[in-house]
Formats: C-alpha cells, structure tokens, sequence
C-alpha cells in the first residue's frame, strides 16, 4: 500500500481555471538521501478520478520535472522498483503554478500481510466446502422484490447504493446465474432484474480468477445465484392454414418448448400441394434434425431419403412427429434424445415418353404413357445418447427403428413403331405390388483421447438389419401388328422376401510420431448375410396358379470382410499431407437354394489414397487427393433370374460379377477475400473404373429389351467447374458468374456389340443480387449444351441445349407492414423430338400482410405458376436410346394462407430465413 | 547502417546499467488467452457452444520488441496444427515514439488491412492495485474506452519503454498485463528477454500497398459491413484495441 509521508498545502483559494498548466519539479534520492536516484518515476494522478495527467523519469541527478500537468487537485507519486512509494497530494490553483520538491527521498521496501476472513455458520446459511450457501426462501422478501431486496437481508452481505456488494466486507467481483454470467459483466443487471423469488440459492465462493485478469496469486469472491427450474423456460411455435378453397390445401403446427436443458418440438406438415417438406429455416431452428430428407452417407456425402419425393406428379403428404432431448447425470454430461415421425405420402403421376431406338441394322420408335398410384407410410424413431464420460472419453448410442408399408399401382401403355412408322406391337400392363418393411440398426462410436496429444483411439460397431416383402401382380397383354407372332399374355403373382443383416465393426488409432507427423492405423471387421427369395406364379384360371420356375428363385450370399489401413499424416499449419493405403480381402459365397449350387468369391484389393490440402492463409485452400475404391454387386445384380417386372425391359442377373475397381483424383481451389468482396471456388475430377457393371442389352424383334449386368474396362468421368462471387458498390450488388463443364465414357454392350458413349456437355450461367435493406432482387440465367456420342450408332450423336432465366424479388413496404414476393423462371428447351422442345414460364408470387404490434399474425396471398405453365420435360440419352419425358404435376393454384407466430415473450418471433 | 549502430550502444548501455537499474531495451514474449464463450456468447447453437466450452480458452503467442525510440508488436506464428486458429485473429503493431506513429496490420479474414495514423494518447486512471507477472511488480491502470468497454493494464517501472501490446502505451512503464474488464481476452507476458533488437526486428511485413488511416478504415468497414449486426461486432471486434 502507498505510503502517505508528505501532504503539502500549497494553496487553499481555487479559482477558476484557465487552460494553463502547471510545473512541478523535484530531486529524488535513495535512502541515503545523499545519492540522486536516477529513472524513477514522478507521476501526477488526479484525485477525482485517477486519471494519469503527467509523468517523467528523473536523469542522472535524480531530476525530474512535468510540465503537461493542469490546475487540479492530484496526486503527486514517486516511485522506484527498488524503494517504496512515496505520495504527495497537490491543490493547485492560479497562485502556485510551480511547484518544487527539492529532496524526495524513498525508504526500503515493507511487506504486507494478507487479512484473513473467517466465515460463520449459521442454519440457513451453510458451508459445502468453500462454498458459503444461502437459502433464498429462508429470507422473506417483498412480492415484487428483485435480487438486491433479496441480498440486502442477508447476514454477512452489504449492497451500496450503486449496487455494489460486499460478502463478509470483501467486494464481490462476479455475479454469475448458474454458473454463467447473466448478460455481460455488470453485476447489478442480474441483481437489479431477476425476480427474488426465483432464486433458489445464493451462493459465495472465492475461486482463482481462470482468466487471471485480477492476478495468478490473486483470489476474486464470485456469487452464483442458482435459479429454481422454472425459471428457465419457455416456448415459440408457429401455426398456419392455407387454401383455395376448392382443391389445395397447406396446414402446419411447429412448436418448440425448452425447459433448462430439455427441449421438446412438435410439427404437424399436411398439404396436397408440391411443399411436401419444411424448409431447412424451419429444419434448422426447431430442430428437426432428420426431416430435412437427408442422409449421410458412411463417405460423407448428402443422399437424398426416401423415394419419390421428387415432386413429379400430385402429392399428398401428412408428416408429424416429436423431437426431445434432454441433459442428464449430476454434471449434465449426457445428452439423450428421441424423435419419432411419422410419415404418409402419396403420388398420383401421370407421365409421357417418346423414345427412339438405334440398333446397328435398324431402328424403331415407342410411345409410352404411364399412370402411377403410390401410397406410402412410415413410421421412424430414432434414439440418442451421447455420454462425455470423463474429459478424454465420449460414448455415442444411436439405435433407429423403422416400419413401413406401401403400395403401388402401375398402369402403362406402350405402342411400338418400326423405322417407317408402322405399328409393330403395342402392350398394355398393369400392375400392383404391397410392400411391408421393417429396418433397425444402431450404431456405437466410442473415443477415447490421451494425455497425449494427439494420440486417439475409436471403435465403432455398426448394426444393420432389414426384412422387406413384397406381394405383387402383373399382367401384361401383347398385341403384334406385322408377322404372325401371336399375341400372348403374361398374368402373375410375385412374391419376394429379403432379408439383409450386416455388422461392422471398426478401430482405428492415431499415435503421435513428432510434432507434425502421426500414424493412422485402422482395423474393419464385416459380416453380413443376405436372404431373397423370389416366387412368380402363372395364374392359370380363378383358383388355379403354378410356379413359374423361369423367375423363381432363392439366393444366399454371405460376405467376410477384413480390412487393415496404415497412413501417415503430416500437418503443420500450412501443409497437411496423407500417404496411406487399406488392404482388403472379401470372401463371398453365393448359394442357389433351388439347384443347390454355390459360387465362392475370393477377392483381394490393395486401395491406395494420398491427399495434399494447402492453406496459405485462412481464406483460401487449395487441396488435392487420389484415392481408389472398389464396390461390390448387389444380390439383385447377382441372382441367375429375370426380373420381368417391367415387361419390356427384364433384367438377369449375372453370379459372375465382380467388383469394381476405380481410381479417382479430385483437386479443388477455394479463395475468399473479404476486404475486396471477392470469392472464388474451383475444381476438378477424374473418375477411371475397371470391371465397371455395366449393361448388356438384347433387343428383340418386339423391342423388348433383356439388360444382363456384366464387366466392362474402361469407364471414365471428368469435369471442371469454376464459379465466382464479386461484389460491387458496397456489397449492394453482387454478381455471381460461374462455368462447368464434364465429360464421360461409359461401356454398354447392344446385341452383344460393345458400344462406346461418350458425352461432353458444359454449362455456362450468371447471377446477379441486388440487396437493399427492404429490397432484394436477384437474377440467374444459366445456358447448357450437352453433345452425345455413341459409337454402334451415330443417330444418337445430336447434341440438345437447355436454357434457363430466373427473376427474384423481395420488397417490404415502408407503410402498412406489407411485403412483396415473386419469384419467375423460364426454361428453354432445344433441338430435341417435335413436341419436348417446350418453352416454360412458371411465375410465383405473394403479398403478405402482418397485423398485431409484434407483426405476428399474418395474412398472405399466394399464386403458383399463375400462367399455367408447369411441366417437367426432360431428355435421356443411353447408348442407342434417346428418351423425351414430360410429366404432368400440379399447375396454376392459388391459396389464401394465415400464419400466427408466438413465443413466450410475446414479442415478435423472428423466421430463420435461409432462402 | 546509423541506426544499428545507434542500437548497439544503447542495448549496450543497458545491459552494463542493467543490475542497478531498470530495463529500456528488449524482447517481451506475451500470452494472449482468448475466453471463447464470452466471443460467442450470443450463439444460441448448443451443440457449437458444448465444442467452444470444450476449447474454452484459444491461446495465441505474441513478441514485443522495444527500445527508446520504436516498438513493435507482433504474432509468434506456429508451425503447428491449431483446430481453433479460426476463432481470433492476429494484429502487428510498430510505434514510432518520438511521431507518435503507428503501423497497424489488422487481419480481418485472413486478408491484412493496413492502417497508419498516429493515435491520440489514452486516458489512464492509476489504481493502487498490484500484481506480479513475470517476476516484474506491476500497478493495474485503467482506460474507460467508452461508457460500456473497460480496458485493464499493468505496468512495470522496471520497464521503461513505453510500450505494451497491441500498441498500448502511454504509462510510466512497460505494459505488461493487459485484459478486457470481463477477463475475455487477456495478454501477459511470459518472458521478458534483454537483448539488443536488430533493424530487422522492427520491419513490418506488408502484402499490400493500401494504406488506411484510422478514420478511412473505420468508414470504409462501417460502410461495407456496418448495415448486419454481425458486422458491427466484427468491426468493434477488430477496433477493440486501437
């Protein structure tokens, strides 16, 4: 502490000042007095507010003077790391402007000794260890007191009238609310604003401060105020209807409740319109992580769930479902969570095709049209636990349960014509199928780190199972034209079971070898067994059916599967660099139940990879790999049967397939520059496959196809894309222009000829955003062509172009809390068959109108496709077949909706907008 | 070549005067501790905030250079791997003493952004509050930046330059503590080396030509990014210091 020696009254008339400064000067020597102390240090710190208003160091004779110093009363220290300080208070004032000190001398250092707290202890005040705990209820309080009311009946607590608290005359520094600080660092805004009454207790501890910020010898007092579980919780929800009163309709419920660290939602989507899912706002702040219709797959890419959402055609939907989660154990270290949905869809699609068939001596034409009914239902649950078991070790559970049946009518005509438009044959089917599933799987990943850093252990056991029958009929009726082929018929019944169980289990460990580099070693172990059986049977009248042996069948395939990896990775903050390889070998046995024949697969792989990722700066990252992989058939690709269940096109598998071999090098660029506005992302691929299953089609005098799945060397895959973001005035505009362009080769064999198809295509588009604060605008407009080339055939070599234009734009109103929406995109389609080269303009647009002070309740009209416009027409071009789709889906509707949005807090609920 | 010669015979003179008195030439290495659930103490994402509580305290390496006329400030950049190195950002200061003239390389993004001004000089408040850091006595000073934003320092008067990180100055010592008022971000020094500076120590590596002032800077980033909330924390982010 300062030590007080000298208090010099200079002057006691103050007048008022004008700016002028005063000169203070003085010797300083050390305790001898006689010796000038050199570099110490005269500062002048004034007394109102200790603000530092001068210093200077003394020279060689012990001298100093400050000049910079204003008429005020201050402080006058001289210190020394060597000596004590030494203090003199200083009134200036217009009479003593100079002030002289002419023999500052400073003693030894003297240490302090620290004061020592005893604490009482006293019922409803109590120790758990350091702690000192108060009861909050034992303490009466005024109704609507608030926590200082609270602290100040407390024994042992003082509260000033800043709002400064003292625990046992010791200033609290902290004021945290469970354990966290309550908005910022200023204590009296917890204490000022909680309510009393929701305190359960208060709490005062001395802790080191983590931070050190008030010193590592240094202790600060923290009160923690733990509040009562009510105290945390509350709920946002929105609701809303729409209709056109006629035939289309939109319902949603979404709520969310939180409660402390348990969260519950619930969502109710229904519609017979194309919105058949929530938007990933929605997704993302209610936290419905599994409705978004994605999944992950074991590589980490995005696969889209489910069949048959793609909109083609008239939906119905019904989703609803619950999402909780929930902190368990002492410490909250556990996370469990359960979701369960349920889902019901259905599609009525109505679709048309026109195709055009090359063979090496002919070719002919087919129209087709086919009416699809599916009726889809689904229950999932999924479950959650996520334990950090101590600081180094987590545990995750995630098993998943899935029931689901469906069923789907099919009904198609096709009508077949030669090269000069003559009418060959013409085949109408129908069909129905019912299916009945049931999957379960779970997954458990456990890792364990070390003292060690970097060193990490994880082990993973994967479970799958699923059971799948379907019950289904066929009936295909043949009429020919030419020739005397007589017309037939084909009238089944189809039975079909699979049942898939696979396990996996996986270890892999990383070991430090120096600073930059480690090792990964990794171990898979995969078992996994599979059951199909498929039952055709020929109805011969009303009662009577027989098996039909050619598309009977019942197929085994158990598959061991041991892998061991070995890399070396290298990281530094720059340069990461991977070298590595897996090595594998995969014993497949294939048992044909019926005739009681077994093909055993012996395969052995060597999968080399190698990666380089290059980070010059934050921002930017450059990053190359090769790497190789192998997949399997499918049982379906396997089984030695036709599958006619399309009549025209049936498939035989092949039990001598092998897996595939591919090699892949991918590169790309990212760069981001933010003070400019500019980014830049990059990249390219290159995809080589040997014995890549490939299709083996023979087509029939009829037109029938029969595809047989066989190896082929050889296929390949390449593209380039490049895009840019460039943002000019301010940010206000941004343009966007971008370039991809691919190239692929794929093998088929037509009629046993082996045929090379080879594509280039690219794609040029542009988009501009104009962003103002009520005021959004964007525009896309994208050109593509694409160029095939077959080799058995040139008459699929025409190359086809696709354009397409889009308009957004957003505008809120100033006045009457009214917004504008439209959105119009127009496709162009080119130098495809008479009849698809279809021009399209769909224009979307709404008005909303928000009533109510928080702007939550809201009336907005909605037109889709207001000129009517709305196909889908798409071209495929396989080796020697050309393919014009065009789909009907739902057109021109408009619907009136109304949205209430709510919360807790009854203030205006913010959408999270990701569009 | 005047300049190294200059230096040598004051860093000369120091460490001959070095046992009696007090240190004016040197190297100061200086810890920042970044608390980062108070950066991100406005996400509401749990699952981000149990990874940030997880890597709650991002530590970055700093290195002073002083003598009585110029010091610099500048990051220890690590060779090595660090997962968190996203979630601060480094600045260089060099300060001119005698025109008062700073050089800041702000990093915003990984980009550099240079600003050259002088600065005016800080409102100090002394406290009687002291701590050790380093084995170096030091007296906790204060500057009210603004009505909500309380900058803590401590200083040595065994250590005359008037410097300290990030380019604070302006006490009767070296600086070598210094801490936001909720202990957010704190830099203390971990070594306080003698040794004689080289020219070369006190260059600042520039990637850019463009030179803003403070005012241009401000403006500039007011504009570009000020309309998002977000931004505006960035920008008093990246000001916090100057």
């Amino acid at each position: 502490m300062k030590q007080l020696v000298g208090l010099l009254l200079f002057s006691f008339i103050s007048l008022s000042a004008w700016s002028q400064n005063m000169k203070i000067s003085g010797t300083v020597y050390d305790t001898s007095g006689t010796t000038p102390l050199p570099d110490a240090i005269a500062m002048a710190v004034r007394i109102k507010d200790s603000v530092l208003l001068d210093y200077a160091l003394t020279d060689a004779q012990g001298k100093f003077s400050l000049s910079k110093v204003p008429i005020d009363t201050f402080t006058l220290v001289i210190s020394h790391f060597r000596f004590d300080d030494k203090s003199y208070y200083i009134f200036g004032s217009q009479e003593n402007l100079e002030i002289n000190i002419p023999n500052v001398r400073l003693s030894f250092k003297t240490k302090e000794l620290a004061e020592v707290v005893v604490y009482a202890n006293k019922n409803p005040i109590y120790f758990r260890g350091d702690t000192l705990v108060y009861v909050a209820d034992s303490f009466k309080v005024g109704q609507n007191a608030v926590v200082e009311d609270l602290l100040k009946k407390l024994p042992g607590i003082t509260v000033d009238a800043d709002g400064k608290i003292k625990a046992q005359g010791k200033e609290i520094s902290k004021v945290f609310v469970d354990g966290d600080e309550f908005f910022g660092t200023d204590p009296t805004i917890a204490t000022k604003n909680l309510g009393a009454s929701g305190v359960e207790t208060v709490e005062v501890y001395e802790k080191k401060n983590e931070n050190a910020a008030e010193g590592e010898d240094e202790t600060i007092q923290i009160m923690d105020l733990k509040l009562k579980e009510e105290a945390k919780k509350g709920y946002f929800g929105r609701v809303s209807g729409a209709s056109d009163f006629t035939q289309f309709y939109e319902g949603e419920l979404l709520f969310n409740r939180f409660n402390g660290t348990q969260k519950l939602a619930v969502f109710v989507l229904a519609s017979n319109t194309p919105r058949s899912q929530f938007d990933w706002g929605d997704i993302n702040k209610f936290g419905l992580d599994e409705e978004n219709g994605y999944s992950q797959n074991e590589d980490g890419d995005w696969m889209q769930k489910g069949s048959n959402m793609s909109g083609n055609g008239v939906p119905q939907t019904l989703r609803a479902g619950i999402y909780f989660s929930d902190k368990v154990g002492k410490k909250k270290k556990t996370k469990v969570g359960f979701n369960y949905s349920y889902l019901n869809y259905q599609l009525n699609a109505l679709s048309q095709s026109y195709s055009q068939y090359f063979l090496t001596d002919t070719s002919y034409y087919s129209a087709d049209s086919t009416r699809t009914l599916s009726k889809n239902e689904s229950h999932t649950a999924n479950f959650t636990i996520f334990s950090q078991i101590d600081s180094l070790t987590t545990l995750e559970i995630k098993p998943s349960f899935q029931f689901s049946n469906g069923s789907t009518t099919v009904s198609d005509y096709s009508h077949y014509l030669t090269e000069n438009a003559l009418a060959s044959r013409s085949n109408t089917i129908s069909k129905g199928t019912n299916s009945d599933g049931l999957s379960a799987s779970s997954e458990i990943n456990f890792t364990r780190n070390f003292k060690k850093d970097r060193r990490s252990l994880t082990l993973q056991h994967k479970f799958n199972y699923e059971n799948n029958t379907t019950d289904g009929t066929l009936l295909s009726e043949n009429l020919y034209y030419l020739g005397s082929t007589i017309n037939d018929t084909t009238n089944q019944l189809k039975n079909n079971k699979n049942t898939n169980h696979v396990e996996t289990v996986k270890a892999t460990y990383y070991e430090p070898l120096t600073k930059k580099w480690k090792l990964e070693t990794e171990y898979m172990f995969e078992y996994s067994t599979n059951a199909q059986s498929k039952e055709t049977r020929n109805i011969l009248s009303t009662t009577l059916t027989e098996i039909d042996s050619n598309f009977t069948n019942s197929f085994e395939t158990t598959r061991y599967q041991h892998r061991v990896g070995l890399a070396a990775i290298y990281e530094s903050r720059k340069h990461t660099v991977s070298i590595g390889t897996r090595a594998r070998t995969i014993q497949i046995d294939n048992y044909n139940i019926y005739t009681a024949t077994s093909i055993t697969q012996n395969i052995t792989n060597i999968l080399p990879r190698l990666s380089y990722t290059f980070k010059p700066s934050k921002t930017s990252h450059l990053s190359a790999r090769y790497n190789t992989s192998s997949m399997q058939p499918s049982v379906n690709s396997l089984q030695p049967i036709p599958d006619n269940t399309n009549p025209n096109r049936v498939q035989i598998g092949n039990p001598d397939l092998k897996p595939t071999y591919s090699h892949r090098i991918g590169m790309n660029y990212n760069s981001w520059n933010a003070v400019t506005n500019r980014n830049i992302w990059s990249g390219a691929n290159f995809n080589y496959t040997n014995n890549a299953m490939v299709d083996s089609t023979v087509f029939d005098a009829d037109g029938r196809q029969f595809v047989k799945t066989v190896n082929a060397d050889g296929n390949l895959w390449t593209n380039v894309y490049v895009g840019s973001g460039i943002g000019l005035y301010k940010k206000i505009l941004e343009i966007n222009p971008g370039f991809n362009a691919s190239y692929n080769k794929s093998i088929s064999y037509i009629n046993s000829l082996k045929n090379e198809r080879s594509t280039f295509g690219f794609n040029v588009n542009f988009g501009i955003n104009f962003n103002l604060d009520s005021l959004s605008l964007s525009t896309y407009s994208s050109f593509g062509r694409t160029s095939p080339s077959s080799t058995i055939n040139s008459s699929t070599n025409q190359p086809y172009t696709t354009q397409e234009h889009q308009v957004y734009f957003s505008w809120t109103l100033p006045f009457w809390h009214i917004t504008l929406k439209s959105d119009a995109t127009y496709t162009v389609n080119g130098q495809r068959s008479d009849g698809y080269n279809l021009n399209y303009f769909i224009w979307n647009a709404s008005i909303d109108k928000a009533f109510l002070k928080t702007e939550n309740f809201i009336i907005s009209l909605q037109g889709n496709d207001m000129l009517n416009q709305n196909i889908i027409a798409q071209r495929s071009v396989s080796s020697n077949i050309i393919t014009d789709y065009k789909t009907k889906i739902i057109s021109r509707y408009f619907l009136v909706k109304m949205t209430y949005k709510f919360n807790n807090k009854k203030e205006k609920e913010e959408d999270n907008d990701w569009n | 070549m005047i300049g190294i010669k200059h230096l040598l015979i004051i860093g000369f003179l120091s460490i001959i005067t070095i046992a009696n008195s007090q240190l004016k030439v040197g190297k100061i290495v200086y810890e920042r501790k970044t608390n980062l659930e108070k950066v991100f103490k406005d996400v509401v994402d749990s699952d981000f905030l149990d990874y940030i509580k997880k890597n709650k305290i991002k530590k970055d390496e700093f290195e002073l250079y002083f003598n009585d006329t110029v010091s610099i400030f500048k990051p220890i950049l690590s060779d090595l791997v660090d997962e968190m190195s996203w979630a601060t950002n480094t600045n260089t200061t060099r300060h001119s003493l005698g025109l008062n003239q700073f050089t800041i390389v702000l990093n915003m993004w990984g980009q550099e952004l240079i600003l050259e001004d002088t600065l005016s000089p800080k409102v100090w408040q002394i406290t009687e509050s002291k701590r050790v850091i380093s084995n170096y006595e030091c007296r906790k000073a204060i500057w009210q930046k603004n009505d909500s934003t309380r900058i803590y320092a401590w200083y040595s008067t065994e250590i005359l330059a008037n410097a300290g990180p990030e380019g604070f100055c302006g006490l009767p010592g070296t600086i070598l503590g210094l801490a936001t008022e909720d202990g957010g971000v704190i830099y203390f020094a971990k070594s306080v080396e003698v040794t004689i500076p080289t020219e070369q120590d006190f260059v600042v590596e520039k990637k850019r030509k463009k030179v803003f002032s403070y005012q241009q800077l401000y403006d500039q980033l007011m504009e570009d990014y000020g309309n998002e909330k977000w931004g505006k924390e960035m920008i008093a982010e990246m000001f916090e210091w100057l």
